[in-house]
């Protein structure tokens, strides 16, 4: 499958926290989810991806080209929603059409006034006086009425109602089914991906620890509950971590087929990707 | 050009709440100035508080775009720093300009109504020069300090500016009293009954464009 994004052996240093050798490789057609808890690295991973930061070492490729010498070029092709940072909120949609129909070359002034009314956006409203979910969608309008090839958003469902949040992210699937355009969303709020993601890359402390496909991941990976007596009678090599409760002990395994075959009793549950995130950062081995 | 253009277009959209108060100032400027004694100075003194009110407004996007932090999201587009920073000079650049038409064309024409008599322009014209001239001075200072600092300490850094330039005053003033140098007075009105809106026109340019250099080289080394 031909790649959207390739991000190789990235690496950025700050004197308190540093990204190490990430990785990265998104398919075409897809959402991949890219989780880990808050100071994770994943803001810092996106600011480099947009060459907002300068990176120490690595490269960074999207649609072919290599970031550092196309960058204008790719930047056309990007879409970007941030949690934090947009155009002033002094403007309202007509607005910010009036300004971004200068800075893309493919705006689509229609279609993003289709979307304007799709998410009952009123056009004369200064953004100010917008609800989180509006404002979100405002974001969202913009980043993708220019059609582009990539869609990269930074906390997009954070501090939104369940609904809204949902609203939203029907949006990233209906963005991805031509199957030509592919979405990166970085979230803390793990299950907001249950449903939605095809990929989910989890890092943490600046390292990335997994990445791979949904399936695989709430498929293969399983949650053992047991006691401090089962506990000892397992090989440490057949779990990823574990986590010391009051009265259980968690264990996190790779393939829960395999486990189960070799401990016959155990019970191992389907996890979610919250309970492994937890466990792989509380987690001992 | 386009991307340039969308980025000046978006500060003077966040410039529109500030419509009311530029009326006002307006408004002030002119009260206080038309009333005065000598009708002789109300062009020139009307044009340079309209040149520094709107040189000043202009700096106001900056507090805009610190308060939405709209830097992060406009690094997003496929423009370059460099590009960034020439649209904030030319919006500025332009207010200032354009500040100083306005109150010229408006004091010229409000002057003939009240005077019915045609002032000395060259002197008008060399009165608004300053005003520029001070306008340019805060804005080459401040942009810069800026884009290092942001907002509230970039302002700080034109107060020691001022005082900088004080101190290098006294001391080039003490050196040349030891020294012996002295300028005539004549020497310095011809200079600037001939010379005047020449060189101070070739100071402003010169003092936009170093401080253009500067701010481009601040944003480009900044993480936003």
């Amino acid at each position: 499958m031909e790649n959207i994004l390739e991000v190789k052996n990235l690496c950025k240093k700050y004197d308190d926290f540093e990204l190490k050798d990430i990785n990265i490789e998104l398919p075409k057609g897809v959402i991949m989810g890219f989780i880990g808890e808050n100071g994770a690295g994943k803001t810092t991973t996106i600011k480099s991806i947009l060459n907002s930061t300068k990176i120490n070492s690595g490269s960074i490729k999207m649609f072919g080209m290599e970031l550092d010498k196309n960058e204008k070029k790719i930047k056309e092709d990007i879409g970007v929603v941030l949690d934090d940072s947009f155009l002033s909120e002094y403007l309202t949609p007509n607005d910010v059409n009036k300004v971004i129909k200068n800075v893309y070359k493919n705006w689509d002034e229609n279609l993003y006034f289709k979307y304007i009314e799709e998410f009952k956006l009123p056009k004369n409203k200064i953004s100010k006086d917008f609800s989180n979910g509006m404002k979100m969608k405002l974001k969202i309008a913009t980043a993708i009425s220019h059609k582009p090839k990539l869609l990269l958003l930074d906390e997009p469902t954070s501090g939104l109602d369940p609904v809204a949040r949902n609203d939203i992210l029907d949006i990233f699937q209906d963005f991805i089914k031509d199957g030509e355009s592919s979405v990166l969303v970085s979230t803390h709020i793990t299950s907001d991906l249950e449903h939605i993601a095809d990929y989910i890359t989890f890092i943490n402390n600046g390292e990335i620890l997994l990445s791979k496909t949904r399936d695989e991941l709430l498929e293969q990976y399983g949650i053992v509950k047991c006691s401090k007596e089962e506990f000892e009678k397992i090989d440490k090599s057949d779990y990823i971590k574990c986590r010391k409760n009051k009265y259980d002990i968690e264990l996190l395994v790779q393939n829960k087929f395999d486990f189960k075959k070799k401990y016959n009793s155990q019970v191992v549950d389907k996890p979610t990707l919250e309970e492994i995130m937890v466990i792989y950062i509380k987690g001992e081995k | 050009m386009n991307v340039i253009k969308g980025l000046i277009i978006k500060d003077l959209f966040e410039l529109k709440s500030y419509k009311k108060f530029i009326i006002i100032f307006m408004i002030i400027s002119a009260i206080s100035v038309f009333s005065r004694s000598n009708p002789s100075e109300t062009i020139s003194l009307f044009a340079v508080m309209t040149t520094i009110g709107f040189g000043m407004f202009s700096l106001a996007t900056f507090s805009y775009d610190e308060i939405s932090k709209s830097d992060k999201y406009i690094t997003t587009f496929p423009l370059t720093r460099k590009q960034i920073v020439l649209a904030r000079y030319i919006l500025v650049i332009g207010a200032t300009i354009l500040g100083s038409i306005i109150g010229f064309v408006l004091g010229l024409i409000v002057s003939l109504a009240i005077n019915h008599t045609f002032p000395n322009m060259y002197e008008e014209l060399c009165i608004v020069m300053g005003g520029i001239f001070g306008i340019a001075f805060i804005e080459t200072v401040q942009i810069p300090s800026i884009y290092k600092f942001g907002s509230e300490k970039g302002r700080m850094v034109l107060f020691f500016a001022i005082l900088a330039i004080a101190i290098l005053g006294t001391i080039l003033f003490y050196i040349g009293k030891m020294l012996n140098i002295s300028i005539s007075l004549e020497t310095i009105n011809y200079v600037i009954e001939h010379y005047f809106l020449i060189i101070f026109a070739l100071i402003v340019a010169v003092m936009y464009y170093i401080s253009y250099r500067i701010s481009v080289k601040i944003y480009n080394k900044k993480e936003v």
